[in-house]
């Protein structure tokens, strides 16, 4: 299974989830993105990408490869720990930077209004929030479910949401490759 | 009353998130305090929360991005939670806007908000839910004058403390979701709303680049 994981958290403590990642990599094709090693910029919202390079962002910086591995993937997962209430700021760019994989145009998919896929089938999309033992079922429940409707608005197939340790991490990912 | 206005979008002064909040204090009596600071660059953020940290009120307006605030307004967000202390007790109102018309692709983004608001124990918290509003972009403002005098009463209810009812926070053509027969005739109509984005495709010379796939 190819798998693009986008990994959003900040430098230090989380270190041993990164570490569990690389077992991945012995069974699937796994591309890993560390957000805070690289360069990618805020989304700016001058829809560039849909009306001036379409498809293409105006900011020329590593999203260009983390669009590369997602288009080809089956999977598509997001790593991140809580930060007030949510994933963290890095993460959140990353999902803000791809609007490219989606037309301006909106249509009706299950009554409510959505943009069609610029690339047509989209990976499955999850969310892993790193639990260090302070995660709560608010912040748990809320990312999720803001997850479920970026689910609809990117057509994606399967949703994957799990709360994980670095002892769990590598085995959620490894089970939920073989279900899909 | 101090009232901090924080424009949280990316775009800036010239966004559709500047324009609100410019409608939600017009009415405000001339001598009513005001302190507009933007979101934009991560590195301003920290200064910005000391200008308005000693405001007595605040509103956050942003657009939405991916069902969820854009990466900048959470960083915002994460910086306020550093100054805690300097918001804890003060009444917000957070105004989330988007170019879908339906409220509901909103509603889990002021679910997080009023958490947010909870964990920075700013109350009480009130949110405001906008549909359709990149049209504003390409119109004159005249053409939301309804929309505009709704947010200028409820700018002066929120400075006044008063109580915000469900009716205060739907804004004129608010639609939590269209009916299943309106949807079944959007199916018709699609077609026709592609012209808005067909025009700046061409203006652009892009139109026929529309459906390329440059990753693939």
């Amino acid at each position: 299974m190819k798998i693009t994981m986008i990994n959003g958290a900040p430098a230090g403590e989380w270190v041993a989830y990164e570490k569990a990642l690389e077992r991945l990599k012995e069974k699937h094709d796994v591309d890993i993105f560390t957000v805070r090693d690289l360069n990618i910029q805020y989304c700016i919202g001058c829809f560039g990408c849909w009306v001036k390079t379409p498809g293409r962002c105006v900011h020329q910086d590593d999203m260009d490869a983390i669009l590369k591995s997602v288009v080809s993937a089956d999977l598509q997962l997001f790593l991140s720990p809580a930060a007030d209430g949510f994933i963290t700021a890095d993460t959140k760019k990353v999902l803000d930077r791809e609007i490219p994989l989606v037309l301006p145009y909106i249509r009706n998919f299950d009554g409510e209004c959505h943009h069609p896929t610029r690339y047509g089938k989209q990976p499955d999309l999850g969310i892993l929030l790193m639990d260090d033992g302070t995660l709560d079922d608010e912040t748990k429940d809320i990312t999720f479910s803001i997850f479920d409707r970026l689910a609809k608005n990117f057509h994606c197939r399967r949703m994957i949401k799990q709360a994980v340790t670095a002892e769990t991490i590598a085995e959620v990912i490894l089970n939920e490759a073989r279900i899909g | 009353m101090k009232l901090a206005l924080v424009n949280a979008s990316p775009r800036g002064k010239k966004s559709n998130s500047g324009l609100l909040l410019k409608w939600l204090v017009r009415d405000l009596p001339a001598d009513a305090e005001k302190t507009l600071v933007c979101a934009v660059k991560a590195e301003d953020q920290k200064a910005a929360i000391g200008q308005i940290a000693g405001c007595d009120a605040l509103v956050i307006a942003f657009p939405l991005y991916t069902d969820a605030m854009p990466g900048i307004t959470k960083k915002f967000f994460e910086n306020m939670m550093e100054s805690k202390k300097s918001f804890s007790g003060k009444p917000v109102l957070f105004i989330i806007h988007s170019g879908f018309p339906e409220a509901v692709q909103s509603r889990m983004a002021e679910r997080y908000v009023r958490y947010f608001a909870g964990l920075m124990d700013m109350h009480p918290a009130e949110c405001l839910i906008i549909g359709g509003t990149e049209a504003m972009r390409f119109a004159p403002e005249e053409a939301f004058g309804k929309r505009a005098n709704a947010l200028a009463a409820l700018g002066k209810k929120f400075v006044a403390g008063q109580v915000l009812t469900e009716s205060d926070l739907h804004m004129p053509g608010h639609r939590e979701k269209f009916p299943r027969a309106v949807m079944g005739l959007f199916n018709v109509i699609a077609p026709l709303t592609d012209v808005f984005w067909n025009q700046l495709l061409k203006k652009n010379g892009a139109f026929k680049k529309r459906f390329d796939r440059p990753y693939q």
